[in-house]
């Protein structure tokens, strides 16, 4: 055999290699064509074994020869086990079904009042306030007589109480706002700050009221404190809590403790205003209380400064939560149903 | 007060429209509700607490003048007195009451009113009675004051404004029989109450259609006095609700008069000279208001233009220099008393909504946080991590649920009883997490959801000699999900991050279960509770597994979490060995690792990574799986050294603990 017909008969058998390769459809044809030409007896494996009984001077170029001739096939079948494993899902799709769903981790999730209390914090943190709780066994001091109304006074009728002593000196808190007057006994002026935590009020349960529901009250105090400075902050409050489309509205309120009082709406983000069942047609709905603080509030928390004013709000988490999410029924929150719960991981 | 457009209609001057009255109610904050009624326009709004001039047709409409173009009609006083007959007054506590007015008319008819009076009473919520309490209700509705009609010839000899006696009665007009006390003023005759002041009247002094003459009154109580024989006597009527609102002493006469002129127009009648008892002066009444305040409160520029006729509108006289305007307000505006009340008038009817919003300037203050806020936050997150789902309990309980369980382990002596609840079941504070969180299982439960973990942050409550105190605890439970040990392992987790490393373990088991407390110093920091299938029959979760636990959080408030402390990773190989223990139920396996540190100063560390009990494992024992890490901060340790060690370990387990090797 000289060389020219060595390189002939090679080339014969990479195109037929070829060609075979070409056809295999799946790793099974794709391993019998290993073995046919590189197994232990394969076609290259005898091959190579016939090179000593060529004449001396073609061996050395037969080796060479041959080792082309592998390393060419050698390439073509790593491609084709590439492709082979590319199409392999379609080849193993019995064996193993991927398309059944994942195993869910065991995930714990936050109230969706503590939800909201984070996205409030978060927004007045980033205005540079403070956060605080405070006591939710309060004395009538700081419930009442420090907010502006002494014993007596008729406006103590707007937030039924629970009393734990006979004389009616403790009581569960039923507002926030005595963390105003705690604040400013505390922290000297000026001051940025909002509070939240658990208020009780004498209501029956029912889809709008809980005898126990949760405040966020805010309280800024300085030397030039504007009520054009309250409407800014509670506007860009509103808006980064209920997006910026939502329009906020100022109307005239009455609060002990504050004065002037605002109530502040925002415009109905079930109906965008043109007014809903869930807005009773109005197109609005009640989210805040707020105000400038009260003189006598100022004097009753030990600061005496002149010139400094400041304002305050305060509203219900519960509601601002069922507005956010389209809750329609404040006694969900304390089922501990895990299937409300969940929703809100 | 009940309000429709036609009744106010005969008391506005000027132009309007029934929409523009609709708009000036919403702007000044009183929430108006428009219904159509028949062919008139019911008008519902709400009236704050201090604007008792509300209450009434005029003060309702004199709020709204400078709204727009218009002004109240004041209805005629004039009275023409055709009789002589004078009433004795005595009043006993000028506190209490110190002006009384009242006239008396001689022959009047009382019969059913005419259509005209009914329709007007009607329309402002009375039910019609008859002619005169009628007018004495049209007259309350128009001007604010409430009137009484006494039948004069059951009074006997004076009239007297005292407290009532302890242990003397009254039928009131609604027919029931009160019982007073010395909390009540009354007005009575030399003999007997004959009403309660400013609340309600009795009937052994009711106008009838036998009466022939009347006693009208009028008068100033303490606004205090009426409010509190309301609540006493839980009789909250027009009168009373306008009183504690205090009246406009102002009106006292003028009321009277106007009732009495129209007593004498409706059911003729001859009008008598005025009785008064006590003294009424207009005082003045001025606020100073300085010019720049307005502008610095508000933060813009209102013309002082505006400001003078809205306040002129409303009543007071205004007398402005260079820089404060000096504010005469009328005495029936006793929400007014200070500057910012003035300024609070003037930005009403200028209108928030044009009040320019700005942003304050102000210098960056460093506005302390509480970390107690923030720090029970981030314990929420670990629980989260852990797979635990927070609720919220309101913490109200019925009488059970008060009890916490293991009354020996708990510290908690007396629970909080709320003296006014709404029912027993929420009449209880509660003083552990415990009761709610199983609860909640429960309830889930119920609701097919047969695996849960939960967790809650929130206040327990207690009494001491002192008074009352809450403490902020985090509570947790799980209902067949993991077991005993992993739920354990939670909690133990979180005791380590908010700082507690060693504490005492001490196990108590009892009919409703069992515990393992943890203890600092004898203080009870946090239990875990493996409830009793009985107990668990009262929930209905007999069968289940249930574990629940509850830490205090009093340190962790004063302290937050743990320093992290770093310390370098060794560059060494970690050797490690596990091996399997059988360990009786009777060691106390912190005293299991307490001896291996102790003795062994080459290990590390000492992880359990699993525990068995069941097949091939006795009764009494569980099989303990530990990892044992060995470092040597002085060089590297030879295989051989460290079997030695093993051995040891395992030699001396067996010795103190009777602690074998599971084979």
């Amino acid at each position: 055999m000289d060389e020219k017909e060595l390189m002939l008969s090679i080339r014969k058998i990479v195109d037929e290699a070829m060609e075979q390769l070409g056809k295999i459809q799946d790793g099974e044809g794709l391993e019998k064509w290993r073995i046919q030409y590189f197994g232990r007896k394969g076609t290259f494996a005898s091959m190579t074994g016939r090179i000593p009984q060529m004449a001396v001077e073609i061996r050395p170029r037969a080796g060479a020869l041959i080792n082309d001739a592998k390393g060419q096939l050698t390439e073509a079948f790593e491609q084709k086990k590439t492709l082979l494993t590319q199409q392999g899902h379609k080849r193993t799709e019995h064996a193993v079904n991927f398309s059944l769903p994942g195993l869910r981790p065991e995930t714990g999730t936050l109230h969706p009042v503590t939800l909201v209390s984070r996205e409030i914090v978060r927004i007045f943190q980033g205005l540079g306030f403070g956060v605080h709780v405070g006591p939710e066994i309060e004395t009538d001091f700081y419930n009442f007589e420090a907010l502006n109304m002494p014993a007596d006074h008729p406006a103590r009728d707007m937030w039924d109480t629970f009393y734990l002593d006979p004389e009616r000196k403790f009581l569960l808190r039923t507002h926030t706002s005595p963390v105003q007057i705690r604040i400013m006994e505390k922290i000297s002026v000026p001051l940025r700050i909002i509070a939240i935590g658990k208020t009780f009020r004498r209501d029956d349960f029912d889809a709008s009221h809980s005898p126990v529901f949760h405040q966020v009250e805010g309280l800024m105090v300085g030397h030039d404190i504007t009520f054009s400075n309250l409407k800014a902050v509670l506007i860009f409050f509103l808006k980064e809590l209920f997006g910026t489309r939502v329009k906020v509205r100022f109307l005239p309120s009455y609060f002990p403790f504050t004065e002037p009082s605002a109530e502040i709406s925002i415009s109905c983000v079930i109906c965008d205003g043109r007014g809903c069942q869930t807005c009773g047609s109005t197109g609005w709905l009640e989210i805040l209380g707020a105000g400038m603080v009260h003189p006598e509030v100022f004097r009753k928390s030990g600061i005496r400064q002149k010139n400094i004013t400041g304002f305050a709000f305060g509203a219900g988490l519960e509601r601002i939560t069922m507005i956010k999410y389209g809750i329609d029924d404040i006694r969900q929150f304390y089922t501990g149903d895990i299937r409300f719960l969940k929703q809100f991981g | 007060m009940r309000y429709t457009i036609k009744a106010l209609a005969e008391y506005i001057r000027g132009n309007w429209t029934e929409k523009d009255i609709e708009q000036w109610l919403s702007m000044l904050g009183l929430n108006p509700v428009f219904t159509e009624e028949g062919n008139d326009v019911l008008i519902e709004i709400e009236i704050p607490a201090n604007r008792g001039d509300l209450l009434s047709a005029i003060g309702l409409i004199r709020a709204l003048s400078p709204c727009g173009e218009i002004e109240p009609v004041y209805p005629d006083t004039g009275v023409k007195e055709e009789s002589s007959r004078v009433f004795p007054i005595e009043t006993y506590d000028v506190d209490d009451c110190f002006f009384y007015a009242g006239r008396i008319i001689e022959s009047v008819k009382v019969t059913d009113s005419p259509q005209w009076l009914q329709d007007k009473v009607t329309a402002a919520g009375f039910r019609s009675v008859n002619n005169v309490v009628d007018i004495t209700n049209l007259v309350f509705w128009e001007l604010g004051q409430p009137l009484h009609a006494f039948d004069l010839n059951l009074l006997k000899e004076k009239i007297v404004v005292r407290r009532a006696v302890n242990g003397e009665q009254i039928i009131t007009l609604d027919g029931i029989k009160r019982q007073l006390n010395s909390d009540v003023l009354v007005i009575a005759d030399s003999e007997k109450p004959v009403a309660i002041a400013g609340i309600m009247g009795g009937t052994n002094s009711e106008v009838t259609n036998k009466t022939t003459d009347l006693f009208i009154e009028s008068a100033f109580f303490n606004p205090v006095r009426i409010r509190r024989a309301s609540k006493l006597l839980g009789l909250v009527t027009d009168a009373s609700a306008r009183f504690e609102r205090k009246i406009d002493p102002a009106l006292v006469v003028s009321s009277l008069d106007r009732c009495c002129r129209l007593i004498n127009e409706v059911c003729k009648g001859k009008v008598a000279p005025l009785c008064v008892c006590g003294n009424y002066q207009a005082k003045e009444k001025v606020i100073t208001v300085q010019k720049k305040k307005i502008v610095c409160y508000l933060g813009c520029e209102i013309p002082e233009s505006f400001i003078v006729k809205t306040l002129e509108k409303l009543g007071c006289q205004i007398h402005a220099d260079f820089e404060d305007f000096n504010v005469n307000v009328p005495a029936g505006r006793n929400d007014l008393d200070m500057d910012v009340d003035i300024i609070e008038e003037i930005a009403k009817y200028w209108g928030y909504d044009r009040i320019p919003e700005q942003m304050p300037v102000s210098s960056i203050a460093y506005s302390v946080s509480s970390q107690e806020y923030l720090w029970f936050d981030a314990l929420r997150d670990i629980f989260v991590r852990s797979g635990f789902c927070e609720v919220i309990n309101i913490g109200l309980g019925d009488e059970n649920r008060k009890i916490s369980f293991f009354d020996d382990v708990k510290d908690v002596i007396d629970v909080i009883e709320i003296i006014n609840p709404l029912s027993r079941n929420y009449a209880f504070l509660r003083d552990s997490m415990i009761p709610g969180l199983l609860q909640n299982l429960k309830d889930n439960y119920n609701r097919k959801i047969e695996k849960s973990r939960i967790f809650e942050i929130g206040n327990i409550y207690h009494r001491i000699d002192a008074g009352f105190i809450e403490e902020p605890f985090a509570g947790a439970g799980i209902l067949n999900a993991g077991n005993f040990y992993t739920f354990k392992g939670n909690i133990e987790f979180i005791l380590e991050k908010i700082g507690y490393q060693d504490l005492v373990q001490k196990i108590f088991i009892d009919a409703s279960g069992v515990c393992v407390g943890f203890f600092k110093n004898e203080r009870r920091i946090a239990l875990i509770y493996l409830p009793d299938d009985s107990i668990l029959k009262q929930y209905d979760l007999e069968q289940q597994s249930v574990v629940l636990a509850e830490i205090n959080l009093g340190d962790f408030v004063k302290n937050g979490f743990s320093q992290i402390s770093y310390s370098p990773v060794s560059k060494l190989m970690p050797i490690k060995r596990d091996i399997s223990l059988i360990v009786p139920n009777s060691v106390p396996w912190q005293e299991v690792e307490k001896l291996i540190f102790r003795d062994f100063k080459l290990v590390e560390t000492l992880e359990v990574f699993d525990i068995y009990r069941g097949k091939n494992i006795p009764v009494d024992s569980t099989a303990v799986a530990v990892t044992i890490t060995f470092s040597n901060p002085e060089g590297a340790l030879a295989r051989q050294q460290v079997e030695e060690i093993v051995q040891n370990i395992i030699d001396v387990l067996k010795k103190v603990f009777a602690i074998t090797l599971r084979q």
